[in-house]
Parts: structure tokens; C-alpha cells; sequence
């Protein structure tokens, strides 16, 4: 089977269109980092081939050494990074041997880069135009064509200046031209139709009319279907070509960006994550190249807007012709994204061909496992067990529906919660006032999940962290076993942090660096004064146990471990104290698929042996399917939908819970036959 | 923006005050009679004495005396040295001195410092960044005057590049030596910052970015990593200025300078409240400016922060 792989045999999908020869080759491609440890080989002898306007998407955990094979495409590798042997070869041009002249000229004008984290992928002290056109500029646009058309315009005839069609025309429309054009069409119409409708007409010419994208043949067809006599004459009076200003306007607007004309001369952080990607795409297509590395592009944004500007994304590369590769660690949203799948593991390809068949028949042990713990096919897949009869009982049972949940006692329940803060003015002493929790009610039950979802900014942290008293709400009241928590002292509060703990998303950030493993997780018995030394040594151990550790791990710190260890040691704190309710912020968002599913299970096992509680707070719905018994869908500091997770699934009856279930990636495909 | 900076002036009028206040009263405390030390050792006429303290207000309680002063500054008269010479003109005559020493060691020190750091980050851990690294820790550990001294005795005397001294020649030739000696210490630190910065800034998602755009490494190093590079080290710098201006009192010893520390030192000495105090409060308030100066040009390379 492996040797069927490493050749590099991939199979040409016969629809193709673009010819034979593919655009990117690399053969046999070893990268390696110089580490104060030794050598680390990041990759080994990978194979990879893509087609001109194929989409190709490289699918692995974190350390796969998928960034880095991208990376080394455009000699972009970091520090130490060199690629020790095998070929790239890209549209002729051998990248490994490539001068650095070579290089430059290939970056950004053939082979562009759309990278992972928006936030700090753009310069926070340049506008947004400014780096757009930087782009421009570094691979020698012409965007000033007004000089080279007035020549042309004394060489040939009119007419022939027109008829260039809507692909190969590149003359934009500008916004002097766009204005004058406006101009004449609201005076041509005003004679003939009404005031209002000839403004109607003008506002949708003006909408569709998008300064710096729309060329000049397609501002003819626009004017026309307006209502303007002679749109071809006027237009090739008025229409003189774009300068860089206008093209850089019109790239955000093909990415998708609303207002790009004055967003443009916005700086990066007045963009929300979004739209930061959006201009980052723009950046990336600017000089239209012929491959487009995209390194993660959405996985630190919503998913709502990650399917947004997946679509876009997908909708501009077909439109243009433009090879993807894709990288991504979500093998549903590889799979709903690409052709080809490439799977990497430990450096190396170890199973590519078409997406559809890998998933629905994965060959290597580790794209089994893969296929296995996505969890947007995993809850597929319950699902389907689940009718099959043969459902995980642990899992299922508390949700039954038929009022099994009801019975059960009231561990925690919020009434009416709203959290106001005040937001800073620009004048002394004004402000606005900013609901991040807005009215909202919910109860916990002895020993079921509920989960709490929402997309970034929806209040949910806010509410985790009202429940755990680390803040208090404007309005409303959270009971915990009956009691109102604002009428307890300092004493009772000591004694309830003890029945509720939290996990939270980040295992770097939440475990002291400068504790032991042994440290961290007695400290809370230390705190409470629980046992002596001997009695509490005992109980570390037997939670590293529960929480399959071995237990050479006590004498290590956090930064020996790895993400998905760390986040069993937060969780092993957690139990520490032996609390009722254990509240998730975002638990396993930062880990790999492999080890979310792996503290998932933990957790669920867990709940199973202790009775615990779960508050699960998530921005992700496919969690959600494989934890939850009941499911809060937060929107805009309020609750909008409110019911077990089978009915949230099967029968969302709010807009906004069926936006987000769309937005699970992978969830329109239908791989197992269901 | 001028609420900001509205604020900012309003809480000079306490810092004011305050500055006066504590300065006046420690001059005040200092040890023995300043108009008896006026005498030296031949002693002066009683009679003398008693009309000099009463000219000087120096028969009047603390607080009496401090208010005195400030109703003197109201009519812009800053009172007057034990020679007889208005303290406004003192202060007309040395702080240009001393600010023209403060600015060229200013540029000194930014000028290299900005691009010894930037080459010494671009090449980190190159043998030019291990170099300049040594050199910036050996100017730090090598105390003022000790470098002023070698300084004056290699360039001044044995290769007689520079003039040794300024004294009377307040001249940009004369004041270049004081002004690398007084800037030397502000270097290394601002080569160790734009190094730092500059090492940090290259490994930034950003720049990164900026490189797949197609952009040349030059391009890349001006536009994406110096500029972000520089926020920190102009806010080390406007700092600094101030404490250039207070500092020099070593340096204009050693080299001569008739400028704010030699005046300001003279006056310590013979105890005159209100040369004491007028010389400081202008430092105060230049301080002041220069930080407020440095905050706004923070906020003109740094697009992110607003003031409100």
C-alpha cells in the first residue's frame, strides 16, 4: 500500500481541463530545523502535485509538517528551516535552486499566500490600501494604464478598443469615471422616467458598478441594462482606466469587503477578523497568481465566517482560474473543499488521492483514526450508529427525551442574568453602555452536559465566568444547589469554589509554568486544606490515573508536555477537589482532532464514574453533538434556542442555529451512505 | 486628542507645585548659613549679614519665604543669585547652552543607536551584533566620567581632533565630544532596544506576510520592521531627553560647559533657594513637555492607540 503512495502517482482527475502538465511538482521534498536538541526532520520525502486551477487540500494534525512543506514552496521556511534534498519544481522554475531574484519574482505575482492567523498577518501600523497596493507595486501591476490607453486610443480605432471581452479587458473602472458616469445616466433618465425612478436606477447602477473591479464591458452591459442611450459611446468617453487608488479598492471588493473605497484607508485593527482576511486575500490575488497557498485561513475565525469566506474564497480562485493549496487540520472542511486530499503524519504523505474516496475509505492506520475523530463526521456518525441501534450508552442515555433529563435534581440554575459594561467615550466621563449578557436563564442538571454556544462576542465567557463568581452580573441571580450565590459571604464562597471548577480553552496558558505537574494539581487540595502530605500524594497519583497519565509524569513541568497532556492535567486539577460542576470554557478548542476526541471521552467516561456536570462552552457545534444532553444557543448576549441537542440537530427552529449547523464544515457531505 | 491633551497640561499645575514646593524646602534644610559661607573665612560685618538675609528673605519663615517666590514669578522675576545677577537671566543664558548639548547628544545616540541596533538585529547572533553587544555593555558598565577623561585625553589632547574643553566657545565643534560622552550610556541602551525589537519584529507573522507579497528584503526591513521596530525606542528617547537635560551636570563638569548643570550646581552649592529652584522647575517642565512630545508622536507611528 505504501510504496502505491510514494510514488508519485496521483491520479489525474479526468475532468480536467487545463492540460497535462502540472503547475507544482514537489518530489521527495525533506525539510529540516537545526535545533539546540539536533536535527529535527520536519518533512520527509513528501510527494506532492497539483494541476493549473486544481484545489489540493494537505490534511494533518499540528506537526504534520504541512506549514512547512507549504512554506518551503515560497522558500518562506523559518530560522533554521532548509530543505535538505528533493525538488520543487514550479511552472519550470526549480524553487530549491531557485536565486533569491527568482524567488521574489515568484512570491505574490505566481504562487500567492493567504496565512492562518489574520490577527497578526497584517501590519498594524500601515492602512489597509496601503498594503494592499504594496502588493501591486512588488510585482509590477500596471494599474496606471490612463498613460498607455490615451496612446492606444491614438493608435487604433474606437471600436476596437471595446470589443475587448470581459476576461482579457483589464481596464477598471475609476472613481472619477464612475461618478461622471452616474452623472450622465441621472440626467439621461431624469428627462424620461420620474425623479424617483430614474434615482432607483441610479442607486442599483451605482451598487453594481464597484469602482476598481468592474471592467469596462461590463460597465456597458451595467449602463445599458440601466436605461442609458448609448452606453458604449459614453463609456468609452468617460472610462479612461483605474489608477492604483481605484484597483486596490476593487481587489477588497472582489474579497468580499463592503465599502472597500473608505475601508481601505482604515487601519488594521478597526477590521474585525473577518475582514482582516478578506484584505489578506486581496493582498494574496492581487497579482492574480497561479497558485494560492492557503495556510489555515480560517481556523481562528467564526463559523459562520469561516463558511463565508470559504465560499468567497472558492468562488475567486474558480472564477480566476487559480490553483488552491489548501491546508488545514479539519478533515470535513478539507474534504467539502478540495479534489484531491494529500494526508500527512509525522512528516511524511501518507495517503493522498480524491477527497470522497479517502474519507469513504480511508487505507492508512492514521487516516482511519483521522476519519474516525473529526468531529464533524464523527457526529455524523453517531448519528448513524444511533439508528443502527448501537449507540455509546454514556453518551446518549441522559438525553432519552422522553423526560429522563427532568428527573434529575437541579444543580445550577441562572435566572434572568445580564451583564452590562461600560464602554469608554471618546469625550471625559460619556460612555456606552454594552449588553454582553442580555437576560438569560438556564438550568444545569445533576450529571448531564449542557452546552452553551455561541460565536465570538456572543457572552458566553461572560456567563462562565459570572457562574463562577469571578464576576458579578448587573441583574439576575445564579443558584447553585438552591442557593443564591450574591448572598454568600467570604467563607461560603471559599466553600463553593470548591463544588464548582473551571477548565479553560488555553492548557499553555492555564498551568503555571514554574509548577510541577505534582504542584499544580495538589495545590488545590493545599488551598482547601485537604488530607495531609501522605493523603494528598495519594489522591494526585489516583487522579493522574483517572485521567490516564503515567505517573512519572508528577516530577515534570508543563512546558515537557504536550497540548492534549496538558489539558488532562487541567482537568485532573479540576477533579482535585471532587466538585459537582466543572465548567469548560472552550475545552478542547486548541487541541488536534486526535486529542479532542481523546478529552472528550475523558470527560465523558468522567461524567459517567463521578456524576459530574458539565457547563461546555464552545463556539463549536460538532463538540457539542458528541458531549451535550442539552444545548443554549447564544446570540448577541441573549439565548435564542434552548432544547436537547437531538432536537437542536434534527429540528433547529431558530434562523441563526441553522446558520451555524450549515457552518459546520463537512456537514452537506454524505460520505457514509446515510 | 485635545482632551488628552488638555488633561495632560492640567496636571502640570499640581506637578507645579509640587516640583516648587519639595525643591524650595530641601535647599531650605541644607546644612549651615549660606549667606555666613558668602564671607568665607574673614567673616562678614553683622550689619551685613542682617541686610543681605533681609534682602534675601532669608529672616522669613519657610513657608513665608516660598510664597515670596512664587509672587516674584508672577511678575516673571525668577529672584536674584548672590551676585547680584537676576536668575532669569541666568536661566537665559544657560539652558540654550544645555539644550544644544542635549539635542546633539540626542542625535548621537539615536542616529547610531537606530542603526548599529537595526543591523545589529538583522544579523543576530552574527559577529557584528556579538561586537556591538559587548561594546553597548561596556559603555553601560564604564562610569561617565571615566570615559569623558579618556575621551579628552585620546581625541583631545594626544590626536588634538577636538578641543578638550568648551568654556567660553559654545560652538558645535566644541560641544560634539561632551555631547557623544553625555549620549554614550542612551546609546547603547537604544542599540540594545532597536536590536531587540528589530530581531523580534523580522520573526512577525506580518513581515512574513509582507515577503510573500513579493516584496524585496530591503523594502521589507524599511517599511515593515523599522517602523514598528522604532515605537519602543522613541519612547526611550523623549524619556531620555529630560534626562539628558538633568544628567549633563557630570558631563559640563568635566568639559566645561557653561550650561544648566554648572549653574545648577554652583547654586546648590552656595544654598540659593531661587536659582535652586527656578533652574529645576524649568527641567521640570521640559521633562514634562518632552513626555507629553513622545506620547503623541507614539500615537502618530502607532495608529492603535488613541487618546481620549
Amino acid at each position: 500500500m505504501t510504496d502505491s503512495l510514494t510514488t508519485p502517482a496521483f491520479p489525474v482527475p479526468q475532468h480536467h481541463k487545463h492540460g497535462d502538465a502540472p503547475l507544482l511538482a514537489v518530489r521527495d521534498l525533506e525539510v529540516s530545523f537545526t535545533t539546540a536538541g539536533g536535527i529535527v526532520h520536519a518533512v520527509r520525502g513528501a510527494d506532492l502535485t497539483i494541476y493549473p486551477g486544481q484545489t489540493v487540500a494537505i490534511v494533518g494534525e499540528s506537526g504534520s509538517g504541512k506549514s512547512t512543506l507549504a512554506h518551503a514552496i515560497i522558500d518562506l521556511l523559518p530560522g533554521t528551516g532548509k530543505v535538505t534534498s528533493g525538488s520543487i519544481l514550479f511552472n519550470g522554475t526549480e524553487v530549491t535552486k531557485a536565486s533569491k531574484r527568482e524567488i521574489i519574482a515568484l512570491r505574490g505575482q505566481q504562487i500567492g499566500l493567504v496565512p492562518q492567523d489574520p490577527m497578526s498577518n497584517l501590519n498594524p501600523v500601515w492602512k489597509i490600501g496601503y498594503q494592499v497596493k504594496e502588493a501591486l507595486k512588488a510585482n509590477h501591476v500596471d494599474v496606471s494604464r490612463v498613460m498607455r490607453n490615451t496612446l492606444t486610443e491614438a493608435l487604433i480605432t474606437d471600436e476596437a478598443l471595446l470589443e475587448v471581452g470581459p476576461n482579457g479587458d483589464d481596464l477598471y473602472l475609476g472613481r472619477k469615471a464612475k461618478k461622471a458616469l452616474l452623472r450622465d445616466l441621472r440626467t439621461a433618465l431624469a428627462g424620461v422616467r420620474g425623479v424617483d425612478q430614474a434615482q432607483a436606477a441610479v442607486d442599483a447602477a451605482s451598487a453594481a458598478l464597484v469602482v476598481g473591479a468592474t471592467t469596462r464591458s461590463q460597465v456597458v452591459a451595467i449602463l445599458t441594462a440601466a436605461g442609458l442611450p448609448d452606453a458604449a459611446a459614453t463609456v468609452r468617453a468617460r472610462v479612461q482606466g483605474s489608477d492604483a487608488t481605484d484597483r486596490v479598492a476593487g481587489l477588497l471588493s472582489e474579497a468580499g469587503l463592503v465599502d472597500a473605497e473608505r475601508r481601505a484607508t482604515q487601519y488594521p485593527h478597526e477590521f474585525s477578523g473577518g475582514m482582516r482576511q478578506r484584505a489578506l486575500i486581496a493582498i494574496a490575488l492581487a497579482a492574480r497568481p497561479q497558485l494560492l497557498i492557503a495556510d489555515e485561513p480560517t481556523s481562528a475565525l467564526d463559523v459562520t465566517v469561516q463558511r463565508q469566506i470559504l465560499d468567497h474564497l472558492h468562488g475567486l480562485t474558480e472564477e480566476l482560474g487559480t490553483a488552491v493549496l489548501f491546508i488545514t487540520h479539519d478533515l470535513g472542511l478539507a474534504a467539502e473543499r478540495a479534489e484531491q486530499l494529500v494526508v500527512m503524519y509525522r512528516g511524511k504523505v501518507v495517503e493522498s488521492g480524491p477527497a470522497r474516496q479517502i474519507l469513504a475509505a480511508p487505507r492508512h492506520p492514521y487516516t482511519k483514526r483521522l476519519v474516525a475523530s473529526a468531529p464533524s463526521l464523527a457526529s455524523r456518525r453517531i448519528q448513524s450508529a444511533k439508528a443502527a441501534g448501537v449507540q455509546a450508552t454514556e453518551l446518549l442515555a441522559p438525553t432519552g427525551g422522553d423526560g429522563v433529563s427532568s428527573v434529575r435534581a437541579e444543580v445550577l440554575r441562572v435566572e434572568n442574568l445580564t451583564r452590562v459594561f461600560q464602554l469608554r467615550g471618546a469625550r471625559p466621563g460619556s460612555h456606552t453602555d454594552f449588553k454582553a449578557v442580555d437576560d438569560v436563564s438556564f438550568q444545569l442538571r445533576a450529571g448531564t452536559t449542557l452546552a452553551l454556544v455561541g460565536e465570538s462576542g456572543s457572552g458566553k465567557s461572560t456567563v462562565a465566568n459570572i457562574i463562577l463568581n469571578l464576576l458579578d452580573p448587573t441583574s439576575g441571580k445564579v443558584f447553585f444547589d438552591g442557593t443564591d450565590m450574591s448572598t454568600l459571604g467570604r467563607k461560603d464562597l471559599f466553600a463553593f469554589r470548591r463544588r464548582v471548577q473551571p477548565i479553560f480553552q488555553n492548557p499553555y496558558g492555564s498551568l503555571d509554568p514554574m509548577y510541577s505537574i505534582f504542584r499544580t494539581i495538589e495545590e488545590p487540595l493545599r488551598t482547601h486544606r485537604i488530607g495531609n502530605k501522605a493523603s494528598r500524594e495519594k489522591k494526585v497519583r489516583e487522579l493522574l490515573d483517572m485521567v490516564a497519565l503515567p505517573q512519572a509524569t508528577l516530577r515534570r513541568y508543563p512546558n515537557e508536555l504536550s497540548g492534549g497532556q496538558r489539558q488532562r492535567i487541567a482537568v485532573a486539577r479540576a477533579l482535585a477537589l471532587e466538585p459537582e460542576v466543572i465548567v469548560c470554557d472552550e475545552a478542547v478548542s486548541a487541541l488536534d482532532v486526535l486529542v479532542q476526541a481523546q478529552i472528550l471521552t475523558l470527560l465523558n467516561d468522567l461524567q459517567a464514574e463521578l456524576g459530574l456536570s458539565y457547563l461546555f462552552i464552545t463556539h463549536d457545534l460538532a463538540v457539542v453533538r458528541q458531549i451535550a444532553d442539552e444545548v443554549c444557543v447564544m446570540n448577541a448576549g441573549r439565548i435564542v434556542e434552548q432544547a436537547t441537542t437531538d432536537e437542536v440537530f434534527d429540528h433547529p427552529q431558530q434562523d441563526y442555529t441553522r446558520e451555524l449547523l450549515e457552518a459546520i464544515p463537512g456537514a452537506k457531505l454524505d460520505i457514509f451512505g446515510v | 486628542m485635545a482632551w488628552y491633551v488638555g488633561r495632560r497640561l492640567l496636571q502640570m499645575v499640581p506637578v507645579f507645585f509640587g516640583a516648587t514646593l519639595l525643591i524650595y524646602f530641601m535647599v531650605f534644610a541644607l546644612p549651615g548659613d549660606p549667606i555666613v559661607a558668602l564671607g568665607g573665612d574673614r567673616g562678614l560685618n553683622p550689619a551685613v549679614v542682617e541686610q543681605l538675609r533681609a534682602h534675601y528673605h532669608l529672616d522669613q519663615p519657610f513657608l513665608t519665604q516660598y510664597v515670596l517666590f512664587l509672587k516674584g514669578l508672577l511678575h516673571w522675576d525668577f529672584g536674584t543669585a548672590f551676585n547680584g545677577r537676576p536668575v532669569r537671566d541666568l536661566i537665559a543664558a544657560a539652558y540654550p547652552v544645555t539644550i544644544k548639548l542635549a539635542f546633539l547628544a540626542l542625535a548621537f545616540e539615536a542616529v547610531f543607536g537606530v542603526v548599529v541596533g537595526l543591523i545589529a538585529g538583522l544579523r543576530k547572533g552574527g559577529f557584528f551584533d556579538a561586537t556591538f553587544l559587548l561594546v553597548s555593555l561596556a559603555v553601560i558598565a564604564v562610569p561617565v566620567f571615566v570615559l569623558g577623561f579618556v575621551m579628552q585625553f585620546v581625541i583631545g589632547v594626544k590626536l588634538a581632533w577636538l578641543p578638550t574643553t568648551v568654556g567660553g566657545d559654545v560652538s558645535l565643534r566644541t560641544l560634539l565630544m561632551p555631547a557623544i560622552v553625555l549620549g554614550s550610556v542612551s546609546f547603547a541602551y537604544v542599540l540594545r532596544l532597536t536590536r531587540t525589537s528589530v530581531a523580534e519584529n523580522m520573526s512577525a507573522d506580518f513581515v512574513r506576510t509582507a515577503t510573500a507579497k513579493g516584496l524585496s528584503h530591503s523594502r521589507v526591513v524599511t517599511v515593515h520592521v523599522l517602523r514598528n521596530s522604532l515605537i519602543p525606542v522613541v519612547t526611550f528617547l523623549g524619556a531620555d531627553l529630560g534626562g539628558l537635560m538633568g544628567g549633563a551636570i557630570i558631563t559640563e563638569g568635566i568639559f566645561n560647559v557653561p550650561g544648566v548643570g554648572q549653574a545648577l550646581y554652583r547654586a546648590i552649592q552656595q544654598s540659593e533657594a531661587p536659582t535652586v529652584v527656578s533652574l529645576v522647575t524649568v527641567l521640570v517642565i521640559v521633562y514634562i513637555f518632552a513626555n507629553l512630545f513622545v506620547d503623541l508622536l507614539y500615537a502618530v507611528l502607532d495608529p492603535r492607540i488613541r487618546y481620549v
